[in-house]
């Protein structure tokens, strides 16, 4: 089990607070598609995603977007049980989706620039370093269910 | 050789010329990032002294110094775009046979770039502006990585 300090626990809670799951999530998505284009291949029911344009005008890329912002809300919820939080979730990426797993990571890495480019200067280094690790622990709960 | 599009020249360019390199010297370095972000990567900078803390981190002239000596290194690359291989060179020769830094490293150090830049940017680090950004990442740590064997 990931062990959490209090800092780090209300590091996390003061970053998500400030995040506009709404505004936020639509921008995360559309960020995904265009700086990683081939996981564009998990979602050939979207329509136009042809461009960079239609991309970020897609309604379903938005709504995916914040549907994944509404699950990381349960991480932030259940910060000592991320893996059975995620066990569920895990195993329909795994045995349904089939989606690589190295793709959470870049999900992650785009979930950070973005929150960056909100927070700006107000995300420290100190704060980067504790937002990285809660979201190692979430890829790695996702992670947890492939074999 | 790279082939860039005129929107990523002109993307990348642009980028540079907006870093604010007082806060990137100072408070915002990558460097300065990468040491308090991914701790393990102080391991090569025994020689800066105190490196205990956040806060010893981020006063700590020598690694101010070193910021500066990135940054000017990635300028180098914006300046020769279609020849970051033979720029990178002596610098990949380098960090393999007598610095000894694991390459994986460069790649974390590009990822702090890309925080930075974010926030100094905000919304106008647009998706298509990442993009171009990270392509032109991928290719500096491709060439820093070039002569490891």
């Amino acid at each position: 089990m990931v062990k959490w300090t209090e800092l780090e626990r209300s590091t996390v809670n003061a970053i998500w607070e400030k995040i506009d799951i709404d505004e936020i999530g639509s921008q995360i998505w559309a960020r995904v598609l265009i700086v990683y284009p081939w996981t564009e291949r998990y979602f050939g029911s979207f329509g136009d995603l042809f461009t960079i344009t239609a991309i970020l005008k897609n309604d379903k890329v938005a709504a995916h977007g914040r549907m994944v912002l509404k699950a990381l809300d349960k991480a932030v919820n259940n910060m000592d049980n991320m893996k059975r939080t995620y066990a569920a979730l895990s195993r329909l990426h795994f045995q349904k989706l089939e989606v690589d797993p190295d793709s959470f990571r870049l999900l992650a890495d785009c979930i950070t620039i973005t929150i960056a480019c909100k927070l700006k200067s107000a995300l420290s280094p100190q704060s980067q370093a504790i937002w990285q690790k809660f979201l190692s622990a979430v890829v790695d709960a996702m992670s947890s269910q492939y074999r | 050789m790279v082939a860039w599009t005129d929107f990523e020249r002109a993307t990348i360019k642009d980028i540079f010329s907006k870093i604010d390199y007082e806060c990137n010297l100072f408070k915002c370095s990558c460097f300065l990032r990468c040491l308090i972000v991914y701790p393990w990567t102080q391991r090569y900078f025994a020689g800066f002294g105190n490196l205990y803390n956040a806060a010893a981190i981020t006063s700590n002239p020598k690694v101010a110094a070193h910021g500066k000596v990135v940054m000017q290194g990635l300028e180098k690359a914006v300046k020769n775009m279609d020849n970051i291989k033979a720029t990178f060179t002596e610098l990949s020769t380098l960090h393999s046979e007598k610095l000894q830094v694991d390459p994986d490293n460069f790649m974390l150090l590009g990822d702090c770039l890309a925080i930075v830049v974010a926030a100094q940017l905000g919304k106008d680090f647009t998706p298509e502006v990442h993009a171009a950004f990270q392509k032109f990442l991928a290719v500096v740590v491709s060439s820093l990585r070039r002569q490891y064997y």
